[in-house]
């Protein structure tokens, strides 16, 4: 089994004992422990627990009870989901030597439910208020495709563990995009389901109306048992229905207007391609998604800024400076535009609505090109200079502004990945992830394995060996 | 001074200034000396996107600011 085995498969040989949970974490471990130094994907590693969770996996195996979906799966979560025992960072200096949480997020809970082995926590940018995951205090996740680049962000952690096949599952958080921004830069799916879909109970907040709670794999078949496990118990499951929806006629379209500004090359061939496999038909416009994206990002600086209030009086100094004078702004900002914001987000979430009444899905660039390098400060859109931190979410601040599932779809390219949204109505989860089968299916959306990593050192196999079977004597 | 979204659209760069001052000490927030500069550079990419949302809005009439009738226009 290597590091890029999937979910899926995982699960299945765990529970017809093929292989052991404990091999797995184990393996798993041993390549955190080998890369991550070079990748700055974790920010915790809990290797002792994880054993210990493992172990109790194959005992369970061995007494011939029930597993869950995701026996013996390592995953790992953004350091924003509270974890028992453990303080929950949200990416913040401020938050060290806090309390710790008292239970796992429900989301965590969940996943843990379904025998999926927690393996670490993953870097973020400071209270998810950015695109990049350089973190002045837990330093900058790199681009397992190259290293001289940025995941994206927020959840780029979570981004960059899939890719390096760190863990085959991650959790993440999307407010603006933090889901699908950092799944395009580091070729891997990524789901932002509908508003509320899946639980934020013990997720540290961001903006309270806006954020969403989501997961990374390499596949949408992963990504499809990861959003069942953790879907409310009657919700409608999508692994189930994969065949139905590999054949399921799809009305598709591309969104133009807004959403096909200053696009590079690699950007526009993926679209094309992902267009061309789902015979898209003429393109969309939303007439007020650049509005939209503005009154996002106003809404996001509001509510933002006020849950930091306090710290921000009296502790400003110790926030990432690329986050708190933002957050401070934000604070500031008149109640009024707030209100303004929250009005047009009824008005533009009727618009988009009234686009899915002619489509199942609508295909949309996540971002305008490949990941720029680590330290980058700007872009460049339409011969203006713009901050990458600010602007790399200007295709993805409209869609969860209205709260629509999307499914970022890693595209084959030639050189640095790149990915497109697969955006549905909300509810609509099973057409999105029918887009996704069938672009996964036609070869046209790949997660590709990054060159060059190497393989994981023998000191680092050595090492961890020796753990396990101290472990496997108390 | 709170203002409607308008006015806060409307302001000039010592207006900004000002509105920041005014909102920090109705908050109670103490900002920082050397921050004063980059929270006014926030806050005025804070009014360029209010701009494009309520100017979208005024484009066809809707008030998302909730008032029946802003421009006195019936």
């Amino acid at each position: 089994m290597g590091p890029f085995a999937d979910a899926v498969g995982i699960a299945a040989d765990v529970r017809s004992g093929r292989v052991r949970a404990t091999d797995v974490t184990r393996r798993a471990l041993m390549r955190i422990r080998d890369l991550d130094r070079r990748i700055n994907a974790f920010t915790a590693v809990f290797e002792a627990e994880a054993l210990a969770d493992a172990d109790a996996i194959d005992r369970a195996q061995a007494e011939g009870r029930a597993l869950g979906p995701l026996a013996g799966v390592p995953f790992a979560v953004k350091n924003l989901f509270d974890i028992a025992g453990r303080t929950t960072l949200a990416g913040a200096k401020i938050r060290l030597g806090g309390p710790a949480a008292i239970r796992d997020a429900a989301l965590v809970a969940r996943f843990r439910q379904a025998g999926a082995i927690l393996v670490g926590a993953l870097n973020m940018d400071e209270f998810a208020y950015g695109f990049v995951t350089e973190n002045a205090h837990f330093g900058a996740s790199r681009n397992p495709h190259d290293l001289t680049c940025i995941a994206g962000g927020s959840s780029g952690g979570s981004a960059a563990a899939v890719a390096a096949g760190l863990a085959p599952l991650t959790l993440g958080s999307d407010t603006n995009g933090s889901i699908r921004i950092p799944a395009g830069l580091c070729g891997v799916f990524g789901l932002k389901p509908t508003l509320g879909r899946l639980p934020v109970d013990g997720m540290f907040p961001f903006v309270r109306t806006l954020d969403h709670a989501g997961l990374f794999a390499r596949t949408v078949e992963d990504l499809a048992v990861g959003y069942d496990a953790g879907t409310d118990a009657d919700a409608p499951r999508i692994t189930p229905r994969r065949d139905a929806l590999l054949r399921l006629p799809l009305r598709a379209a591309v969104l133009g207007g807004w959403f096909r500004r200053g696009l590079t090359r690699p950007v526009v061939e993926a679209l094309a391609a992902a267009a061309d496999a789902l015979r898209a038909g003429s393109d969309v416009v939303l007439a007020e998604a650049e509005a939209a994206r503005s009154a996002a990002f106003c809404l996001t600086a509001f509510e933002g800024g006020r849950l930091h209030l306090a710290d921000l009086s009296q502790r400003v100094a110790d926030y990432d400076p690329a986050v708190g004078g933002r957050l401070l702004a934000g604070a500031l900002s008149p109640e009024a535009v707030h209100q303004a914001a929250l009005g047009f987000r009824a008005r533009f979430t009727a618009q988009v609505l009234a686009a899915f009444e002619d489509h199942d899905v609508l295909l949309a660039p996540i971002t305008l090109g490949p990941a720029p390098p680590i330290g980058q400060e700007t872009m460049r859109l339409d011969g203006e200079e713009i901050s990458i931190r600010k602007n790399l979410g200007i295709f993805t601040q409209p869609i969860s502004f209205v709260g629509a599932p999307v499914i970022a779809a890693p595209v084959r390219t030639a050189g640095m990945p790149v990915g497109v949204q697969i955006i549905a109505a909300p509810g609509r989860e099973d057409l999105a992830f029918a887009a996704a089968f069938q672009l996964a299916q036609r070869g046209v959306a790949v997660s590709p394995a990054p060159a060059g990593l190497g393989a994981v050192a023998p000191s680092v196999a050595q090492s961890v060996a020796r753990e396990v079977t101290a472990h496997g004597r108390s | 001074m709170t203002g409607s979204a308008d006015s806060f659209a409307g302001l000039s760069r010592a207006g900004l200034a000002a509105f920041a001052a005014a909102r920090a000490d109705a908050l109670g927030v103490v900002v920082a000396p050397g921050m004063t500069d980059e929270v006014i550079e926030n806050l005025a990419v804070l009014q360029a996107h209010a701009r494009v949302f309520l100017t979208a809005a005024a484009a066809v009439g809707a008030d998302p600011a909730g008032r029946s009738d802003p421009e006195g226009a019936g």
